[in-house]
């Protein structure tokens, strides 16, 4: 929970939603306290419940309807990854590598950052259609494949490592590689 | 003149039979039998203390090395492995006939006074127990620092540095009912492991004191030896549950043979066979070396059992296992700052998991730890602590930083860098160090709409440079690479090849990644919406993307 992650930016989503949406954030960092004020100074402390820091997300995560993320920046997050692998359809912001995993109106809904406004209305989008989630859950799993997984991480990096082995003078030109 | 006293035992898979006329040997002889004396047919290795102080004659004899002289089939060794002891060694037939006289010197009997647990440990290695690891070594056995256990029908060795609590385990397997084999020392043979007898040390024990604290206590029931189905190697953890996981056989086989090389019970027992072997033309010579089949012989006890880690047991020990096969693996040295984050930290630690242990030597320098370096510990990664890489930037510990990794990126085959600033440092690093491969993989955007201006130009300037002294970029997505420097500007030359200018040289996804950076300038990006017609689409999530690019 710091900058980078904008958590005032979600509650403030979560505080304008009507439907009376629950909203979960599990993670902890410096923003904890200042979030924690957010919450009560907005008097939604029935409606968001900052967890802290979990070792238990594979269990707390098919419980979730969303997995909403409002990130002001972000590599290619593996808490999307993970929410996808599970089942859970993701709105989030089009940030940086999001958009790799995330196809807005096919595998999920993203917004830009810095926009409660438009998160909100994404959120409810969503909520209000379990019909869509289903579909975008589904999509985003099939396209997930294997391509995050562990054993072809490790593979791909061996093939990377070979080249490596004859030395200097053997080695190839620099090469750029996409992994996952 | 009355007859020797005979005390027999049964350690390392072979018989041994003590002769003394002495109380005082015999009492000692009896205690190493740790309350389990035989009386077998056969001897293997018949050790006679006599009381005669007096200099054994080394005449007419070779010297091998200082105190120890040979005529092709008797040794004789003064001060035996610092003991006191002088041995006179002769392989008689299918027997190994020890002599044993106690001449102390004065700082030999100063030492024993100061620490007696030591002296009679060293006492008992060179008269009884080093012997018979010999013999055994001659019939093809290797030592090994494990401990033994049947369990629920199961035959089970425990391996583990020493101090990582092979004993309390072991404790508490023969309280629920196991049959235990040795506590602390073993033979084996590829097959199967034969304890090295010696009375049990732990915290509660009521017999001689012992260093560590610890008190000894003879046996109540005992295996000679069981055939190794599983290997469970301990590990120290900072968790509070214990945690078993497969664990990769060679990764197995190189805490076992580490262990045993650090193991202090054996620190005198290589050079002591290495003597005899000298000697006698038997057993394990120098060239081959002990570790050699040490771990020629774990390669086969590796094909039989299914090796398990514990997670809450010891700690790793750091550095390399046998010198056998080191160059045969790459050596893959992976950089990252924090290992606390399940992002980057998590994908560096997987993908050093999931490498082929027995083609790489992964290892992991890191600045600082967390739930990530635990894994990578449970899983046999070596890990490497330079805390100077998680501070801020900061030139003095940025230096002290770089001067480290050099040092250590020497003789790397990969390095594989992580995140902005192990990227940096590691990259100059592995460059300076000649290593045969740089790898920087890019996980958090480094820089960022939501920086100042002038940092971002100089992370990205920082990175333009850097960029050419790497050969490979990894990214685990398509989207970070769009207004990635090194990733927009053409691909440059081998960092160390000076003749390739100019050349390009695309490879992977390159092609790919240039469209996604034409695709990104423009708005079009993959990211993008297409054309904002997806069905189902909010109006406001659908404009807001198409200026997202």
């Amino acid at each position: 929970m710091d900058y980078q992650k904008a958590p005032e930016v979600l509650i403030a989503a979560v505080a304008s939603m009507r439907c009376g949406a629950v909203l979960v954030w599990v993670g902890d960092g410096p923003l904890m306290d200042d979030a924690r004020r957010q919450v009560g100074r907005l008097g939604l402390e029935g409606r968001i419940h900052l967890l802290g820091e979990r070792c238990d997300v594979p269990h707390i995560l098919p419980a979730f309807d969303i997995f909403a993320m409002a990130s002001r920046y972000e590599g290619l997050p593996c808490a999307i990854v993970e929410a996808q692998r599970c089942g859970i359809p993701v709105v989030a912001t089009t940030v940086n590598g999001v958009p790799d995993v995330v196809s807005p109106g096919e595998s999920g809904l993203l917004v830009p950052p810095e926009r409660p406004d438009l998160l909100a209305l994404a959120l409810e989008h969503a909520l209000a259609r379990p019909d869509l989630r289903e579909a975008w859950a589904q999509e985003a799993r099939s396209r997930l494949g294997d391509r995050y997984d562990a054993t072809r991480l490790g593979g791909i990096l061996a093939d990377i490592y070979r080249g490596g082995r004859a030395g200097h003078a053997d080695l190839p030109l620099a090469r750029r590689v996409g992994h996952g | 003149m009355t007859a020797p006293t005979r005390i027999g035992s049964r350690t390392a898979g072979v018989d041994v039979a003590v002769y003394t006329r002495s109380r005082q040997w015999t009492a000692f002889a009896r205690e190493t039998c740790a309350g389990l004396e035989t009386d077998p047919e056969t001897e293997d290795v018949r050790v006679t203390v006599e009381e005669n102080r007096s200099r054994f004659s080394h005449e007419h004899m070779q010297p091998l090395t200082r105190g120890a002289w040979s005529d092709g089939s008797v040794v004789v060794m003064e001060d035996a492995c610092a003991s006191g002891v002088d041995l006179r060694v002769r392989v008689a037939g299918e027997r190994l006939e020890v002599t044993a006289r106690h001449r102390p010197g004065w700082s030999t009997r100063a030492l024993a006074r100061a620490a007696p647990g030591r002296g009679t440990l060293l006492l008992r290695s060179a008269i009884v127990q080093y012997p018979a690891l010999w013999w055994a070594g001659v019939a093809g056995a290797v030592p090994l620092h494990v401990s033994g256990v049947r369990i629920g029908g199961q035959d089970v060795v425990l391996a583990g540095p020493g101090g990582v609590g092979k004993s309390t385990l072991l404790e508490g397997a023969v309280a629920s009912g196991g049959l235990p084999v040795s506590d602390n020392l073993c033979v084996g043979d590829g097959v199967s492991v034969h304890g090295l007898l010696e009375p049990v040390r732990s915290d509660g024990g009521a017999g001689r004191r012992m260093p560590h604290g610890r008190r000894e206590s003879p046996w109540v029931q005992r295996l000679d030896g069981l055939t190794v189905e599983r290997i469970l190697v301990l590990r120290r953890g900072t968790g509070l549950r214990a945690v078993v996981t497969p664990m990769h056989p060679a990764s197995a086989a190189r805490v076992l043979t580490a262990g045993t090389y650090a193991a202090g019970e054996l620190r005198r027992y290589w050079a002591f066979a290495a003597t005899l072997a000298l000697g006698t033309g038997l057993g394990p010579a120098p060239a081959a070396g002990p570790g050699r089949r040490a771990a020629l012989s774990l390669r086969a006890l590796r094909r039989r059992p299914s090796p398990v880690d514990t997670g809450d047991q010891g700690r790793r020990p750091a550095g390399g296992g046998p010198p056998p096969g080191r160059r045969a693996r790459a050596r893959a040295m992976t950089i990252e700052s924090f290992m606390s984050s399940p992002a980057a930290g998590g994908v560096a630690v997987r993908g050093a998991i999931n490498l082929d242990p027995t083609e790489f030597h992964s290892i992991l320098v890191v600045g600082a730890g967390g739930a990530q370096l635990d894994l990578a510990r449970a899983h046999g990664i070596d890990v490497v602590l330079v805390p100077q890489l998680v501070s801020p930037i900061s030139p003095r510990d940025d230096a002290v930083a770089l001067t480290r990794l050099t040092h250590l990126l020497r003789g790397a085959d990969v390095v594989h860098t992580h995140s902005a600033k192990a990227g940096v440092l590691g990259r100059v690093a592995g460059y300076r160090a000649g290593a045969g491969r740089l790898v920087h993989t890019l996980h958090g955007f480094p820089f960022h709409d939501f920086q100042r201006p002038t940092t971002r130009r100089t992370y990205i300037g920082v990175e333009r440079r850097l960029s050419r002294i790497r050969h490979v970029s990894c990214h685990r997505d398509r989207g970070r690479r769009r207004g990635h420097p090194s990733w927009n500007r053409p691909p440059g030359p081998d960092p160390h090849d000076r003749s390739v200018r100019g050349r390009r040289h695309g490879h992977g996804n390159a092609g790919e990644s240039a469209r996604g950076a034409g695709a990104a300038r423009s708005g079009r990006g993959r990211g993008g919406c297409r054309d904002g017609r997806a069905d189902g689409l909010p109006e406001g999530a659908r404009g807001a993307h198409r200026g997202s690019g």
